[in-house]
This record gives structure tokens, C-alpha cells and sequence, in this order.
């Protein structure tokens, strides 16, 4: 699976899992989709990691922009005061940094059955 | 090495989708799962709200054709075709705009928080199945269920309430579901029962008999009733004097109860919440400058995010009312229709009594009464506690009620009994609703008829220009201090017997003074046949029937400024003979200039008011040290400002003023007060007192769960307790309304609270208010019966 292919299926399914499905639908589905991905281990986590992040992190952004009140504050606020746009990070991590775990795991475990 | 490095990238990757969904918990974690708290799609994102939010149209199986129309405060404007849709409607739009609150309510009252706040609250959970508030809505529903007007009407109120939760999906849950990560639960006749004991034990679910006790013990009885006077010979009752009673006691030679002896020497209460009150008055067509009765209500409760209360208006073919209401409990508790204008205050009569009890075995199961033993009933009770094992609680019964505190002895405890749960009228539920369609004085009192506990003092007024003020309630029939002290629980003849007839709660209709007025001071004069004793109020009923009777006419802009006045009756009493006093040694002090040009008002500028109430603080505990030097030992009974205040005007040489740690010498008041001031103007404490007053006693609104993120804390405010406008630390002014009763559509109408009508802390709505609130200033309530006179933010049309 060529680079473009894999950035193309993290991204329909970050969006699937997002909208439709259960989020931890989204990690489990790029740990498969990186066991078919040519590319290093390095390289299958950071696409998953990126495309998952700036989706999540730009829905919420969307969201937040539109609001009359805005979430990122009162949920910085109940976090300790810490500054809203951390509250935006902490999102994009969440789910960027299982993506990339589970991109990596795929990748490690398709080496097992890799003829090299 | 491969196969480490792909076992431990499979497991971090499983063990942050555990912990990231909730299924790990780790003990002491307060962070909810949080890919769903921060779930862009269903997470706390999607809790965000428009400014312009779409109309809908929705179909709702047993309403006929209605509107719900929001408008710029977010106040529901019910248009229904019948009493039974606009409750299925005001349930579903309380549903819609407070679930969490009705939620967190209803498990509090139960002993349920534990199950979505983990163990920081267990010691709450046990208190509450030993507060007999759960005992008291089963009582409540048992009786309800047998009036079917009642019945009928609370269902559509509790399918009203469902509606809207069974078309929740898990996006659409309130910020505190997620961030408590629980889910709501269908709503029941039993949880609206609920939210009314809640509020009748904050009303009334307190007494003074522990700290009496002791008090009388360690004081003896000169010095306790020297300490405690129980009438306050300069006050107003709330019926006044010239209101003559007809009849009598027939209940008057039955002997009193008798006292237990103490003192306790244990702790059992938290310090008691000072400020719980209201003030309501209305005066007559010949007191008005617009020629009709003008009526206004502000109960003193605590201030919440979201409020206690919430705004609504209903509109049927047969009634038209405005007003607030506590979400969870249908109909409007404050407020007006096109005839009538009524509000509450509370009655603060004693309903709870203490009894000690002396077991008979080491395992409580018997109890000593009369001259044999009694057993006891043993109820255990699950208390589910979020991710920890459940606890069993062990609940005890005697014939008079529950064990509350337990003893360090384990042989004796102390029991409780509550009015509430004697005694359930039927048709209770109805009195709101009969209220929201009464015409005149008596329709309005007929609907009373039904009301037993939390006794309040129902204010009235009405097109037709007539005025009215009920003591309404349940009370019992007490002989001479029965209720006082703690009674042992050995005479089972003991504690009340028989209640006051109906027909002989004290009221008045039209006076002519043509004012009437409550503030939660003395139900009626010395002459009144019945005894009672309470917590009653000293300042604000002076402050209030003095300016009533002063002022010749009233038109809405005075009423207004009243209900804002600071105002503090006692600081007006004391502070000149203070000075007098003071100025004979310290007459240049800043301190005194300071006060000697000082209004009495407590402003949030006032640096007067900081200083006066440390100076007052440090004279009250001089003044008081015989029974002040018991505090850390016991509950004790604080004397009562008033009490302060009137040695401080009248009783010069009092034996009270005598320090005990002075035996050498014997202080008077001038001894007394010159030495507080001594302490008070050098030191840190001088320092202190160059504070402002809304600095120095900040007002915080606080959220249930106690988040300072989803409260206002820290507000500047104007006001004290004893002051009209009576705010205190937590609490206060928690509806401000004003009718000026011209009727119909003619009526004008004035309120606000500190808060907002949503309780989304995401919304505009969630406490929009606050400011308007601070400010003294006014919501003009719009009450058309013409929805097309309303302006709309949102227009929710059903089954069109």
C-alpha cells in the first residue's frame, strides 16, 4: 500500500470512526490498514498520527469557532486554569498519539509475516 | 528483542484504549475517559451552543397542538391546551434545560452521590439516609397516589421529563455527565417528591435541641436565659398586633416534655448556615401610587450555578402564570397571574426535635422506654460507590424517628423527629397548581388548605386591590420550651401529639396600616394561644415594617431600591452607643471618624462595614466568653445578634459583660467595648479593616459539584444578612420579583436571579443574569398570553 492509499484510508477511517463509529474503532482499523502499508514503521505512524490529530483538533476547532461559549476555556478552567489552546492539544494527542501506537503495533506485527 | 519491542507497542496501544475509554479506572484519578470527554463529535465540543438556535417542530405522542417560544433570556413560554400538557411541556423544557441539577438533586437527597462522585462524598450519602428525607417523599407519593387529580398531573409532569431524556442520545448528554462519565436516569413521581422534601429540610430540617442542651447545661438556667431570651420584645411579628385570637389552646394544661441531660460532648453539626430567609410584602391600592397592589417576594436561599429556581411562564385557556419554579417539581411556586400575585417566605418554626437515646445492648437493637425496652428496626442500605466496592450502611429506627448521630460510646445516640413525615395531605401536590388558577383571596386560600410542611408565610395581592398574609403550614401543638432541648427517648408519652387547627394559623387579610410583610421573624404576638419556638429573624423585619409604615406611597422604582437597601438595622442600634463609649478615650482614631459618618449601609465599597463587623465580632466574643469558651468541646447555642445588640443599647451592667478569665475584677460594657477595640485597631487586624466590604466577604455562586470552572466566585457585592438586601457568603436574594397587580395583560412585572435560565455552562444562558443581579437591576417579565408578543430566540412547535 502505497503512501497516498494509506494517507487516504487514515483519513476516511479517522472521519468514520469519528461520525459514525465507536473513536476506538478508528485505532483498531489503522492497526490494520498498517499492516498492509509499505512505508517504515516511522513513517505509518506519523501519517496516522497527523491525519487523526489535525481531524479531530479541526472538527473541535469548527465547533469552538461557531460557539457563543467556548469549550476549550470552561474545560481548560476544570483542567486547572491551564491555557485553552492546551485543551485543543490534549485532543489532537488523544487520539493522535493511539492512532501512531496503533499504526506502529500494525507495522511490528506485519513483520512476522513479511517473506523478508 | 522483535517480539518485545511488538508485545509492548500491542499492549501500550490496548492499555491507552482502555484508560482513554473509561475501562481502566485508576483509584484517585478525577479525570473522566477522556476520547469521549473530548470527542470532537460527541464529546464536551459538542456541548458548544449558537447564539441563533434553529426552530423545531416535534411530534409528541398524547399533547395536542402547543408552542414552547424561548425568548432573549431563555424563558420558556409554555402555550398549551390543557393544565395537563403544560406540565408534560414544563417537564420536558426543565428536562431540557436543568437535567443534571434535577439529576444531581434527587441522588443527593437520596444518598446517591457516591455512585457518580467516587468517595469524596460517602460521609454525605450517610448523613442524607439519616436525614429522614427520603422517608418523607415515599410518604409523600404513598399519599399522592391516593388523590388522582394529583397523580394525574405529576405523571404528565414526569412523562414530560422522559420525553426529553429517552430522546437523549450520549452526544447530547449535559458537560457534567461527560466529565462525571454517568448517564441519566428516568425521571419518577418519587424524584419530584424528592426535590420538595429537599427543600422542606432546608427549610425546615434543623433544630437547636443539641446545642440548647448543652448550652443549658454548662450555663445553668439563670445565665442561659439571660443568654437566650426567646422573644425579642421590639420586634414585629409577621401577623401583627392587631390581629386578636378568638380562641384557645385546648391542649394548654397538658404537662411539657421533659429534658435530657447534658451537655454532649461530641461534635454532630457543621456550623449552621446563617442567612437562609426571605422577605415578602405587598401594600394596598391606598398605599400605591399607581393605584394597585404591589406585591414583592426575594427569597434568601443558596445561590447556585444553575439557581435553584428557574423562570417559566404557562399559558392554558384556563390560566396565564408567570413566575419561578424548582426544577424537578411542576407548577410555580413564586409568582402572578391576570388576577392574583403571591410569593413565600419562610415560617422558621422549630419541627424537629432530638431524643436521646439509651440502648439496652451493646448491639442496638433495644432501647430503654418507659419502664420496659423497645426494639429497634435495623434498615441496611447499599451505597454504590463509583469505582470502589459498595458499602453497606446500617440504618437505625426508633418509634420516633431515626438515629442520626451516634455516640464515640456506642451506648447512647441521638434520634430525630420531622414534621414532614407525620403528616401527608393528599391533595399537597395541588396547592401550586391551584394557586397558578385562583382568581381571588378565596380561591388562593383554598388552595393553601392542602399545604402541611415546609410552613411558609403566604404573601397575597390582587387585582381587586385586596392584601393578605397566611402563617400556612402544618404545626405542631408544643407546651412551654417542648421542643427546645433534647428529650430523652425513654418517655414514650413524649413530643407532639396533636397539631394546630387549620383554621387557627395566624393571617391577616387587608390591614389597615395597608402593608403586610414577613421576613422570617415571629409568627404572631405574645397573645397568639399556641406556643412555638424556632430560629426567627431580628434586623430585616425592622428595617422593612418601618419603611412600609413610613413611606405614605409606593410605585415600583421604590420598591425596587427597597429590596436593594443595605441597610443593617442592628449596626444602626449599636454603633452610636459603641461611639459614645469610644469617643471618651479614642476620639481622634481614624476608626471613629470612619464610623461616626457612616450610613449603616453595606456597600461593596464600605470600608465601614469591614471594621464595624470585626469590631462587633470582638465585643460578642468578650461579651460572651462563659459559654464561647465551650465551642471546642461541644455544640453550643451562639447567642443571637440581637441579643448582643440589645445589652449593648439597654443593659448597661449586665452580669454577662464579666469576663471569666478576670475573676479579680468585674467588667462592665464600657470595659468591654473599649478593650475590643483595643484589639481590633492595632495589629493585622487593623490592617484588615482597611478592606472593602464586598473584598472583605465575597460572594460565590457555586456550581453543584463545586468546580470553580463552572462557578462565579469571588463577586464583589453589595448586602449583609441582616440588611434587606441580605446576602451572604453562598447566599441570598435568590429571586427578586415585583408585581404591580393592575391585572391582565396590564400587570406589570419585574425579576431576576443570580444565574441563568440554562444550566449548559456552555450556553449564553448559563449566568447571564449575574451581572443584572448585581446590579440591582430588573428582568421585566413578559407575560402575553399572545405568544406573537413575545420575542423569540427559539420556537419550538409540537404536533403542528
Amino acid at each position: 500500500m502505497s503512501d497516498k492509499i494509506y494517507s487516504l484510508l487514515a483519513t476516511v477511517i479517522t472521519l468514520c470512526g469519528t461520525f459514525f463509529l465507536p473513536w476506538w474503532s478508528i485505532p483498531t482499523l489503522i492497526f490494520v490498514a498498517a499492516m498492509f502499508y509499505k512505508g517504515s514503521k516511522l513513517k505509518a505512524a506519523g501519517i496516522a498520527t497527523g491525519i487523526a490529530t489535525m481531524i479531530w483538533v479541526s472538527i473541535a476547532g469548527i465547533k469552538d469557532g461557531l460557539a457563543s461559549e467556548k469549550a476549550a476555556s470552561l474545560v481548560a478552567g476544570i483542567f486547572g486554569n491551564i491555557a485553552p489552546s492546551l485543551i485543543f492539544t490534549l485532543t489532537g494527542l488523544i487520539i493522535g498519539t493511539v492512532t501512531g501506537m496503533a499504526a506502529t503495533s500494525g507495522k511490528l506485527v506485519a513483520g512476522y509475516f513479511s517473506k523478508d | 528483542m522483535k517480539h518485545v519491542a511488538t508485545l509492548l507497542s500491542i499492549l501500550t496501544t490496548l492499555g491507552l484504549i482502555l484508560f482513554l475509554d473509561g475501562r481502566i479506572s485508576i483509584p484517585g484519578n478525577p479525570l473522566p475517559p477522556l476520547a469521549h470527554f473530548l470527542h470532537p463529535v460527541a464529546g464536551v465540543w459538542n456541548n458548544t451552543t449558537s447564539l441563533m438556535p434553529g426552530d423545531e417542530e416535534l411530534t409528541m405522542n398524547g399533547v395536542q397542538k402547543a408552542s414552547i417560544v424561548y425568548d432573549e433570556r431563555w424563558v420558556p413560554h409554555i402555550y398549551a391546551s390543557s393544565m395537563e400538557d403544560a406540565l408534560f411541556l414544563q417537564g420536558y423544557t426543565e428536562a431540557s434545560n436543568r437535567l443534571f441539577q434535577m439529576d444531581f438533586m434527587t441522588r443527593a437527597a437520596e444518598g446517591r452521590l457516591s455512585e457518580v462522585m467516587g468517595p469524596l462524598t460517602l460521609a454525605f450519602d450517610k448523613s442524607r439516609n439519616r436525614s429522614l428525607i427520603e422517608t418523607t417523599a415515599q410518604n409523600a407519593v404513598i399519599a399522592w397516589s391516593k388523590h388522582p387529580e394529583s397523580m394525574k398531573l405529576l405523571q404528565r409532569y414526569v412523562d414530560g421529563v422522559n420525553a426529553y431524556i429517552s430522546q437523549l442520545k450520549p452526544a447530547d448528554y449535559p458537560v457534567e455527565y461527560k466529565l462525571l462519565d454517568f448517564k441519566p436516569e428516568l425521571w419518577t413521581v418519587k424524584k419530584s417528591a424528592l426535590v420538595y422534601s429537599s427543600m422542606a429540610d432546608v427549610l425546615c430540617g434543623r433544630s437547636d435541641d443539641l446545642e440548647s442542651t448543652n448550652s443549658l447545661a454548662v450555663l445553668g438556667r439563670k445565665l442561659f436565659d439571660e443568654f437566650y431570651p426567646e422573644q425579642n420584645d421590639g420586634g414585629y411579628p409577621v401577623i401583627p398586633y392587631e390581629r386578636k385570637y378568638d380562641f384557645k389552646n385546648e391542649h394548654a394544661s397538658e404537662a411539657p416534655d421533659s429534658i435530657s441531660q447534658g451537655p454532649f460532648y461530641q461534635y454532630y453539626y457543621e456550623n449552621r448556615t446563617k442567612g437562609i430567609g426571605s422577605n415578602n410584602w405587598a401594600v394596598s391600592p391606598s398605599k400605591s401610587l399607581t393605584g394597585n397592589a404591589i406585591l414583592c417576594n426575594d427569597p434568601h436561599l443558596s445561590l447556585t450555578l444553575p439557581s435553584i429556581w428557574i423562570e417559566e411562564h404557562i399559558v392554558t385557556p384556563e390560566v396565564n402564570a408567570y413566575g419561578v419554579s424548582f426544577p424537578g417539581f411542576p407548577g410555580i411556586m413564586i409568582g402572578f397571574n391576570d388576577y392574583i400575585a403571591w410569593g413565600e417566605t419562610n415560617v422558621s418554626q422549630d419541627v424537629e426535635d432530638l431524643f436521646h437515646v439509651v440502648w439496652t445492648g451493646n448491639d442496638k437493637t433495644t432501647y430503654k422506654s418507659g419502664t420496659g425496652v423497645k426494639e429497634a428496626k435495623k434498615v441496611v442500605k447499599t451505597i454504590k460507590i463509583k469505582n470502589m466496592p459498595d458499602v453497606l450502611d446500617t440504618i437505625i429506627y426508633i418509634d420516633k424517628g431515626v438515629v442520626r448521630f451516634e455516640s464515640n460510646d456506642g451506648k447512647t445516640d441521638l434520634a430525630v423527629r420531622w414534621l414532614p413525615v407525620d403528616v401527608k395531605n393528599e391533595a399537597e401536590f395541588m396547592t401550586f397548581i391551584d394557586v397558578m388558577k385562583s382568581h381571588n383571596k378565596a380561591e388562593f386560600k383554598k388552595a393553601l388548605r392542602h399545604f402541611n410542611t415546609p410552613a411558609q408565610n403566604f404573601i397575597f395581592a390582587s387585582e381587586s386591590g385586596e392584601i393578605a398574609l397566611f402563617v400556612n403550614g402544618l404545626f405542631p401543638i408544643r407546651q412551654n420550651e417542648d421542643g427546645r432541648f433534647v428529650e430523652p427517648a425513654s418517655n414514650p408519652e413524649g413530643d407532639w401529639q396533636h397539631y394546630i387547627p387549620r383554621d387557627q394559623n395566624p393571617y391577616i387579610e387587608n390591614p389597615i396600616s395597608g402593608y403586610v410583610t414577613s421576613s422570617n421573624q415571629r409568627s404572631a404576638g405574645k397573645d397568639y394561644p399556641y406556643y412555638y419556638t424556632g430560629k426567627f429573624e431580628h434586623a430585616r423585619n425592622m428595617s422593612i415594617n418601618q419603611k412600609l409604615r413610613d413611606t405614605a406611597k409606593w410605585d415600583v422604582a421604590k420598591m425596587k431600591k427597597m429590596q436593594a437597601d443595605n441597610f443593617n438595622y442592628f449596626a444602626s442600634k449599636s454603633l452610636p452607643v459603641l461611639l459614645d463609649i469610644l469617643k471618651t478615650k479614642h476620639a481622634q482614631h481614624p476608626l471613629i471618624k470612619q464610623w461616626s459618618s457612616w450610613d449603616y449601609n453595606y456597600t461593596a465599597s464600605s470600608m465601614a462595614a469591614t471594621s464595624y463587623e470585626a469590631l462587633f465580632k470582638k465585643i460578642y466574643e468578650l461579651t460572651f466568653d462563659e459559654i464561647l469558651m465551650h465551642q471546642d468541646t461541644m455544640d453550643i447555642l451562639y447567642p443571637e445578634d440581637w441579643r448582643m445588640v440589645d445589652l449593648i443599647s439597654r443593659d448597661t451592667n449586665s452580669m454577662i459583660f464579666d469576663l471569666i478569665s478576670t475573676p479579680e475584677k468585674k467588667e462592665d460594657r464600657r470595659a468591654i467595648v473599649l478593650s475590643a477595640f483595643d484589639k481590633i485597631s492595632t495589629g493585622e487586624q487593623a490592617a484588615k479593616n482597611n478592606i472593602p466590604w464586598g473584598s472583605h466577604k465575597p460572594l460565590n455562586i457555586n456550581h453543584y459539584t463545586r468546580l470553580p470552572a463552572l462557578s462565579v466566585r469571588g463577586l464583589s457585592v453589595d448586602g449583609t444578612t441582616d440588611a434587606i438586601n441580605a446576602v451572604g457568603e453562598s447566599y441570598g436574594p435568590s429571586w427578586r420579583m415585583i408585581i404591580d397587580m393592575a391585572g391582565g395583560e396590564k400587570t406589570k412585572a419585574y425579576g431576576v436571579y443570580p444565574g441563568g435560565q440554562s444550566g449548559n455552562p456552555l450556553s449564553p444562558y448559563y449566568k447571564n443574569m449575574v451581572a443584572t443581579w448585581s446590579d440591582h437591576k430588573y428582568n421585566e417579565l413578559n407575560h402575553s398570553s399572545n405568544p406573537e408578543k413575545i420575542t423569540k430566540t427559539k420556537t419550538i412547535k409540537i404536533n403542528q
